[in-house]
């Protein structure tokens, strides 16, 4: 980086060093353009040998304030070196230069670097203070932000899917249903609290600098909300609650299928990421959350509702398990060079780009392919084609994927997107069986 | 000139300014300069920063050696009718006891200089380790200046007293 290259792109250039008086001193530098040639020179009232022949930090500073409020486009680039002083010039002999531009490290990623300094002061200063710190959120947030609460629409969905389907072949008991959605959920959060542990313990979220709110992971043990010792604590009881309910279930309405069903949710939710399966680095993440927000799930859900198991209620698992595999895929793209480098080798690294875009838009296209064959193979009532409507959101999620691809921030609006694509479309398959139902 | 107060045009300037070039000395004894927003308390006559724990070796250096200065220099970072490039030299304190909260008393002032902020701050959730923040508490010494920044002229020198 050359001083003279960038004078022009600053409009502010201060100049710092330790002054005769023992303080700091920091002023302001005149740029003069002279000949084709920007020179800097001292400020009346500063004496050239003050300056001349020290230690200096030469400050070239950039923000746009914006008129509605804030800035942007910062930016600064620091020189150190030695000034030498000569009649009104001053000359920088540049030792080093470090700078900051938004526009190539955007503020939030410049927030996650920094992360790791601001854990180690919060401890310095606990120690001081014997008291040890924690980011204040107060409890609900920090609890939002630990287990990711509203992911959890991709099991609300499925769940509402597969009691729906039993709803249009007559049954429906709303106290099983909330029992369902209630355990379903609690092994939904184990899921993301040991998701998070895992891969903080095994580098993938550690090492990603560019974490969105869909992607690379919730940061709480990172971020110092959680230690590691609650992280396991709080999966173990979601997991240890999921499962109570689950036995309960399996005690009332069918022991084998429930007990099956219970133990494999379980099996895939912790062995997403957790050792020695990982399956999620082993590029089988995207086939178990398919599985587990798929069949299992709405299989489930309608099995505890019927007490029994049916080609119906596997067809009706098909699209959403596909859509909840598509949340996860998506948000795998920003993740993608972490993943890497941390050996979680998830589908989307194992793939180019042409191809992750190519499975994004035939895994699109299976969603309304196989939400359409519901009917046509009279496995549920026509209504659920009302979810065919959803079509052109999925369009936009694939142009936006296509667009803005391995962009993360620029990503955020595709991955809300794809959500609520998820979100919408199951909900609709869903009252698509109620009001076939009540036809 | 010594005085017990800054001169009002000059705290004009510090309650106007956006952007100021804070420097604290590091461990190697080196100048080193950070741009941040300044929040100037007429009342105390104090000069105050937060800082982010993000952001957290000026901090360091302040605590090793308190002496800092201040430079608020360029017009467009300076929402004030008159204008002048202020330096300030003096000693400042870090207050980082209560890190979550023990900032906030600042909110008043940052909020007239950046109204969005509450804003900001009611999404805390999403960037925590940046609302986790000290306070840097300068008492202006001495202060140099340049009158309508005019930079090839002399500038006024103002030291000020123990008690403001």
């Amino acid at each position: 980086m050359k001083l003279e290259n960038e004078l022009k792109n600053f409009e502010q250039v201060t100049l710092s060093f330790v002054d005769e008086d023992g303080y700091p001193s920091t002023i302001p530098v005149k740029v003069v353009l002279a000949d084709g040639k920007f020179t800097l020179r001292l400020p009346s009232g500063v004496r050239p040998e003050s300056v001349s022949g020290k230690k200096v930090t030469l400050l070239l500073n950039h923000v746009t304030p914006l008129p509605t409020g804030g800035y942007t486009d910062r930016r600064y680039v620091a020189f150190k070196g030695v000034a030498l002083v000569s009649g009104e010039t001053l000359e920088i002999s540049v030792e080093k230069s470090y700078s900051w531009d938004e526009s190539k490290t955007p503020f939030p990623e410049y927030v996650e670097v920094s992360t790791p300094r601001a854990r180690r002061y919060l401890e310095t200063v606990g120690r001081r203070l014997g008291v040890t710190f924690k980011p204040s959120l107060g409890l609900f947030w920090s609890f939002f932000r630990a287990v990711r609460l509203p992911f959890l629409v991709a099991t609300a969905v499925p769940v509402a899917i597969g009691v729906a389907a039993a709803f249009y072949r007559g049954f429906f008991d709303p106290l099983l249903f909330i029992l369902t959605l209630a355990g379903l959920s609690f092994v939904h959060l184990g899921l993301n609290v040991a998701n998070d542990y895992f891969d903080t313990l095994l580098g993938a979220d550690t090492l990603n600098r560019r974490p969105t709110p869909f992607s690379g992971g919730s940061r709480a043990i990172i971020y110092g909300i959680l230690s590691p010792s609650e992280a396991r604590i709080l999966y173990t009881s979601f997991f240890a609650m999921g499962v109570s309910i689950g036995i309960y279930l399996a005690l009332t309405r069918g022991l084998v299928e429930i007990a099956a069903l219970t133990a494999i949710g379980i099996m895939l939710s912790y062995f997403y990421t957790a050792p020695p399966l990982k399956l999620a680095y082993r590029g089988l993440g995207e086939l178990a959350v398919f599985l587990g927000f798929g069949p299992v799930i709405v299989l489930g859900s309608y099995f505890v509702q019927t007490q029994r198991l049916s080609y119906e209620a596997l067809a009706a698992s098909i699209p959403i398990g596909i859509l909840v595999m598509l949340i996860l895929y998506v948000n795998e793209i920003p993740d993608a060079p972490y993943d890497k480098q941390a050996g979680k080798l998830t589908l989307v690294t194992r793939l180019s780009k042409a191809q992750t875009l190519s499975f994004l838009a035939i895994s699109l296209s299976a969603v309304y392919l196989s939400t359409a064959l519901i009917p046509l193979l009279s496995l549920g009532p026509p209504t659920v084609l009302i979810a065919l409507t959803t079509a052109p959101i999925a369009v936009k999620v694939y142009r936006g994927a296509r667009e803005s691809f391995g962009e993360p921030y620029s990503m955020i609006g595709t991955m809300s997107l794809n959500v609520k694509n998820a979100a919408i479309t199951g909900a609709l398959i869903a009252a698509g069986y109620v009001v076939g139902a009540l036809l | 000139m010594i005085h017990s107060r800054l001169p009002s045009e000059v705290e004009e300037v510090l309650e106007g300014a956006m952007v100021a070039v804070l420097t604290a000395v590091n461990q190697r004894g080196e100048a080193v300069s950070h741009p941040m927003l300044p929040l100037y308390d007429r009342e105390k006559g104090l000069l105050y920063f937060t800082s982010s724990i993000l952001f957290s070796k000026k901090l360091n250096h302040i605590k090793r050696n308190p002496r800092v200065s201040v430079l608020i220099s360029n017009r467009d970072y300076i929402r004030s009718r008159s204008y002048h490039v202020v330096q300030v030299k003096g000693e400042a304190r870090v207050l980082d006891q209560d890190l979550s909260s023990g900032w906030q008393w600042l909110l008043p002032l940052w909020r007239k200089k950046e109204p969005y902020i509450d804003a900001f701050l009611k999404r805390r959730f999403a960037l925590p380790l940046f609302w986790e923040r000290a306070v840097i508490e300068v008492q202006p010494r001495k202060v140099a200046v340049w009158r309508g920044g005019d930079l090839d002229s002399e500038p006024e020198l103002h030291v000020l007293g123990e008690k403001l």
